[in-house]
C-alpha cells in the first residue's frame, strides 16, 4: 500500500507520463480552481467549482492511478477540520445578505455568500492537496529530479529534492513508532487527535526524536553519498553521465499543450468579461 | 618496481573535535593487497573510526586532531579528497537505509558510476555483471524501501562493488539484519572474498568468515593489542577475556577440551571445521551413549481469559492487514505466558513476531480473538492502565526519547500516571541506579552510547513496574559483550520486580542462556513453543524460521548428542564425560 505522498509504482498510463507534463497539469488544474467561475449550475443545482475539482481529482486518483481514498483517509480526516473551519469562518465573517435563515440569531449571522466563498477557498486548498497526491503517487522521485535537472536546476539540488521524497515513507513509519512509544509511556498526546491543543502538544513532543533522529540519519546519508562520488564531477571536472534518460513523448506534449491552452482560454474569457466570477450555468 | 601497499598507518592518533580524549592511539598498521582483515573490538573502541580513516572519511568528512600518516597506495590521505579516495575504496555502513538514495534498485546500483562519468555502455556492462555476481537480478525493478533488510544491504554492497574499488571496507554490515538477511550478506561477502580483493571488515558475527580471514586485529580503547592469524588470535585467551572478547564458542570449547587433555590435533575455527574432528574423536570414544530426545511439552491452555495468574493470555488471535494487500499476519494464535517468566519470540522477518507483540501490547487490535494482560482485556482498559500492565520497548531507542535529560526522560513516564513528588523522585532514582544510569542522569539522552540509550528506554518503561515487559530486539547493533549485559539486566528486572519479560530476538545464544521459554513463529503461526533445549532439539522444524541454534548446540546435535548443550560450559562438561 503506498504511503501518503509516496510513489505508488503501479503501471498506469499516468505513471508513464513524464514528470514535467504531470507538473504542468497540476499547476494548470490549480490555476483553473482560481480562474473558473463559481458556482457552476448544473441541472439547476449550484456546485462550488473548487468542490467539483476536488471531487474530480479524488476520482482521477482512484480510477486512473488505482489508489483507493481509504489509503489516504487519515490525510483526508486531518484535512476535514481545516476545510470545515475555512467554510464556517467565512460563513460568519462575510456579513452579506441573504443570510442562511432568519429564524435564529445564529443562522441570521451566517451568510450564503460567505458560505459559498468559504467553500470555494476551502476546496481550493483541498484540490491542491489531492493534486499533489496525484503527482507524488504517479511520479518516480528520481524522474522528478531528472526533470528538474533537464530543466536547468543544478544536479545536486534536483537530486536532493527527489531523494527527500524517497525517505518520506521512512519518516512516516518512524512517526507511527514514536506515536506508539508515547502510548507505551501512558501518554494520550497523539491519541486524542480531536483535541487540537493536546494534538499540537503531542506533535511538539515528537519533535525531539524525529528531529534528532532525522539529523543523525541525514548526516549518515550525506556521508554515504559522498563516499559514492556525489561531489566527484564538481571536484574533478568529469562530466556526470546518466544511465537512464527521460524524454518527452507525444502524449506529454499533448497534455502540456491542452492544459496550457485551457488555462489561457479560461483566463481570456475571464479577462474579457465573457465569463464573470459569478455563477456559470451549464445545461 | 615495488608494489605500493594499499593502506598504511604510521603512528596515527585521532581525537574528534568534540572530545579531547583520543579515540585512536598510535596505530601502526599495513593492509596488503588481497588480504582479508577482520577487526575485532568492543563497541566504543574506535573500530568505525579506524575504518572511516581507511575510507578517507577522516579527515575529509569528520574533522578532528589527526596525527601521524595514513597512506593510500603511497599517497598521503590528507592530500586526497573524499571523492578521489572513493575511486580506490568502497565503504559499506551498518544501516542500509542510510545508503540507499534512489527509488529503484537499478538506479541505485548505477548511481555511483553516473557520478564518476562512466559511459553508458560501460555502465550497462558493469550493471549486468554485478547483478549476476550478487544474484540480485530479480530485485532490479523493486523499490528500495520495500526490500527486506538483507536485500537492502546486498543492494548496497552491489552499489559499492560496481565501482570496482580495490579495497572494500565493511562496517558491521549484518548488525541490524535478521538471520536470513545476515545469511544473504555473508554469502555476498564470501563471493567477494573468492575474488581475492582486499577486504577489511568489522563484524561481530565474524564466526562464519573466520576460515577466510588472513588476519584478525584486536582493537581496544583505541589501541591495537593483537594483529595475527585467526588461529593464533584466539589462543590469547587471557588478553581476550580482559578486554571482553569472547572467542567463537566452537573454538572456546576446543581450547578448553585441549587444555583438559583431549587429543585435538587442531583447533577448529568454525562448525564446518569442527564436525569432522569431533566425529573422529567421538568414534574413538567408548562413552558415546546419548539420552533419548525428550518428548516436547504440550502446554495446556486455560479456558479463562480472566485468569489473573497469567501475565499474558492470547486466545484465538487472527490478524489481517487491510486491503489493498490483505495479509493474514497471525493465524489462530493461542498462548499463555506465566508470570515472572522470561520468554523469547523468534522467527524470520515477516513471520508475525512484531504483529503479535503489538497485539499483546494493545497497539493493534486483532481481527479476531482476545488478548488479556493480568486477566484484563487489553483493549478495554484505558491507555494509562495499559501502560502499567504491559510495557513495550521498541527496537530503536532513539524513537522513544523525548526529553532533555535522562532524569526528565524517566520522570516523563510517571507524570501520565499521576505519580508526583517524593514518590516519583524515589522511583526515578531507584530505576536509574538499578540500570546503572544514575551518574548520567543530567545528560541529554542522545549523548548516551547505544547501549545506554537502550537501558534508558528500558528504564522509562520499567519505572512503571508493569506486569509484563515486551522488548523488541534489545541487542541489535551491539557487540556480544554489551548484548549479554542487556540480557542480564532484563533478568535482574525480572527477579527484582517480578516482571514477565518477553523479548523478540534473533540472538539464539542469548535466548538459550537467559530464556526459559522460546516461541517460534513462521508465517503467522506458532510452530514451536517450549524450553530452549527442546526447541533446539527439533532442528528441522526450527529451520523453517531460518533461525539457527547456537553453534555449540548445532555441533552436539550433529554428533547425535541429545538433549543438546546450550552453552560452552554445558558442552565442555558433556564432552569431557564422553571423551575423558
Amino acid at each position: 500500500m503506498p504511503a501518503i505522498y509516496s510513489y505508488s509504482a503501479y503501471k498506469t498510463w499516468f505513471h508513464r507520463l513524464d514528470a514535467r507534463s504531470k507538473l504542468t497539469f497540476v499547476f494548470c488544474y490549480l490555476l483553473l480552481a482560481f480562474l473558473l467561475p463559481t458556482p457552476i449550475v448544473i441541472a439547476g443545482i449550484s456546485w462550488p467549482t473548487p468542490f467539483l475539482l476536488f471531487v474530480l481529482m479524488i476520482f482521477l486518483v482512484w480510477w486512473g492511478v488505482r489508489v483507493n481514498p481509504r489509503t489516504y483517509m487519515p490525510f483526508l480526516l486531518y484535512l476535514a477540520p481545516i476545510i470545515l473551519g475555512l467554510m464556517f469562518a467565512h460563513t460568519f465573517m462575510l456579513n452579506e445578505c441573504p443570510c442562511l435563515n432568519e429564524s435564529t440569531p445564529v443562522l441570521r449571522s451566517m451568510s450564503v455568500a460567505g458560505f459559498l466563498f468559504g467553500t470555494a477557498v476551502a476546496f481550493r486548498l483541498g484540490a491542491m492537496a489531492i493534486c499533489f497526491l496525484f503527482f507524488s503517487y504517479t511520479t518516480d522521485p528520481f524522474e522528478w529530479g531528472l526533470s528538474m535537472y533537464k530543466a536547468g536546476i543544478p544536479y545536486k539540488g534536483a537530486f536532493m529534492f527527489a531523494s527527500a521524497m524517497r525517505f518520506y515513507p521512512l519518516l512516516q513509519e518512524e512517526f507511527i513508532t514514536i506515536q506508539d512509544a508515547l502510548k507505551a509511556r501512558g501518554s494520550d498526546l497523539l491519541v486524542k487527535w480531536y483535541n487540537p491543543v493536546r494534538l499540537m502538544w503531542g506533535v511538539l513532543t515528537t519533535a525531539i526524536p524525529m528531529g534528532l533522529g532525522g539529523l543523525r540519519r541525514s548526516r549518515n546519508i550525506a556521508l554515504s553519498m559522498e563516499l559514492r562520488g556525489f561531489s566527484f564531477p564538481e571536484e574533478t571536472g568529469v562530466q556526470r553521465q546518466l544511465f537512464r534518460d527521460i524524454q518527452l513523448r507525444p502524449a506529454d506534449y499533448i497534455i502540456i499543450g491542452v492544459w496550457v491552452a485551457i488555462v489561457i482560454i479560461v483566463a481570456l474569457l475571464r479577462l474579457t468579461g465573457i465569463w464573470s466570477a459569478g455563477p456559470l450555468v451549464l445545461g | 618496481m615495488e608494489e605500493k601497499i594499499p593502506l598504511e598507518f604510521k603512528n596515527v592518533s585521532f581525537s574528534y573535535s568534540t572530545s579531547p580524549e583520543p579515540i585512536l592511539k598510535n596505530i601502526n598498521l599495513k593492509i596488503h593487497k588481497g588480504e582479508f582483515v577482520g577487526i575485532v573490538a568492543r563497541t566504543g573502541s574506535g573500530k568505525s573510526t579506524l575504518l572511516g580513516m581507511m575510507a578517507g572519511v577522516i579527515p575529509h568528512h569528520f574533522s578532528g586532531d589527526l596525527e601521524g600518516e595514513i597512506r593510500l597506495y603511497g599517497q598521503e590521505t590528507r592530500d586526497l579528497s573524499l571523492s578521489k579516495f572513493s575511486i580506490h575504496t568502497g565503504l559499506v555502513l551498518q544501516d542500509p537505509d542510510s545508503q540507499l538514495f534512489n527509488l529503484l534498485v537499478r538506479d541505485e546500483v548505477v548511481w555511483g558510476l553516473e557520478n564518476r562519468g562512466i559511459l553508458r555502455a560501460e555502465m550497462a556492462t558493469r550493471f549486468d555483471e554485478v547483478m549476476h555476481f550478487f544474484n540480485i537480478g530479480p530485485l532490479k525493478d523493486r523499490i528500495t524501501y520495500d526490500l527486506s533488510g538483507g536485500e537492502k544491504q546486498r543492494v548496497v554492497i552491489s552499489s559499492v562493488y560496481v565501482n570496482k574499488p580495490s579495497i572494500l571496507l565493511l562496517d558491521n554490515p549484518t548488525s541490524q539484519l535478521d538471520p536470513l538477511g545476515s545469511e544473504y550478506v555473508i554469502q555476498s561477502i564470501k563471493q567477494v572474498l573468492e575474488t581475492h580483493e582486499t577486504v577489511v571488515m568489522v563484524e561481530d558475527k565474524i564466526d562464519e568468515l573466520l576460515s577466510h580471514a588472513d588476519r584478525l586485529i584486536l582493537l581496544h580503547e583505541g589501541e591495537i593489542l593483537l594483529d595475527t592469524t585467526p588461529n593464533d588470535f584466539f589462543r590469547h585467551t587471557e588478553l581476550l577475556k580482559r578486554v571482553g572478547i569472547t572467542p567463537p564458542s566452537i573454538m572456546d570449547l576446543s581450547l578448553r577440551l585441549q587444555s583438559a587433555g583431549v587429543n585435538l590435533p587442531t583447533i577448529p575455527l568454525t562448525l564446518e571445521d569442527a564436525l569432522p574432528l569431533y566425529r573422529g574423536l567421538m568414534n574413538g570414544s567408548t562413552n558415546i551413549a546419548s539420552t533419548p530426545p525428550a518428548t516436547p511439552v504440550k502446554r495446556a491452555t486455560s479456558a479463562l481469559m480472566t485468569d489473573s495468574s497469567l501475565a499474558v493470555a492470547v486466545r484465538e488471535v487472527n490478524f489481517y492487514y487491510p486491503p489493498p494487500q490483505v495479509v493474514h499476519a497471525l493465524k489462530n494464535i493461542n498462548l499463555e505466558i506465566e508470570r515472572s517468566s522470561f520468554v523469547a519470540i523468534i522467527g524470520q522477518n515477516g513471520s508475525g513476531k512484531t504483529t503479535l507483540a503489538r497485539c499483546m501490547a494493545g497497539y493493534l487490535q486483532p481481527t479476531q480473538g482476545q488478548v488479556a494482560v493480568g486477566g484484563r482485556n487489553v483493549y478495554t482498559i484505558d491507555i494509562y492502565e495499559r501502560a502499567r500492565r504491559i510495557g513495550y520497548v521498541f527496537q530503536n531507542p532513539e524513537t522513544q526519547l523525548f526529553r532533555m535529560s535522562v532524569y526528565d526522560e524517566v520522570m516523563f513516564t510517571l507524570q501520565y500516571q499521576g505519580i508526583k513528588g517524593a514518590e516519583a523522585e524515589e522511583r526515578v532514582h531507584e530505576i536509574l541506579q538499578f540500570l546503572d544510569l544514575w551518574d548520567q542522569a543530567h545528560l541529554h539522552p542522545f549523548r548516551l552510547s547505544t547501549g545506554d540509550k537502550q537501558r534508558l528506554a528500558i528504564a522509562c518503561i520499567a519505572v512503571l513496574r508493569p506486569d509484563a515487559l515486551i522488548i523488541d530486539e534489545p541487542t541489535t547493533g551491539q557487540d556480544p559483550a554489551h548484548a549479554w549485559v542487556i540480557m542480564q539486566l532484563l533478568e535482574q528486572l525480572r527477579e527484582h520486580y517480578e516482571i514477565t519479560v518477553i523479548v523478540i530476538t534473533h540472538a539464539m545464544t542469548l535466548a538459550a542462556n537467559f530464556c526459559d521459554r522460546i516461541i517460534a513463529l513462521c508465517q503467522g503461526e506458532v510452530i514451536l513453543d517450549d524450553t530452549p533445549r527442546e526447541i533446539f532439539a527439533q532442528p528441522e522444524t526450527l529451520a523453517k524460521t531460518f533461525v539457527k541454534p547456537p553453534s555449540i548446540t548445532q555441533l552436539a546435535l550433529s554428533l547425535g548428542l541429545n538433549p543438546p548443550p546450550l552453552n560452552v560450559d554445558e558442552a565442555e562438561k558433556m564432552f569431557k564425560e564422553r571423551l575423558l
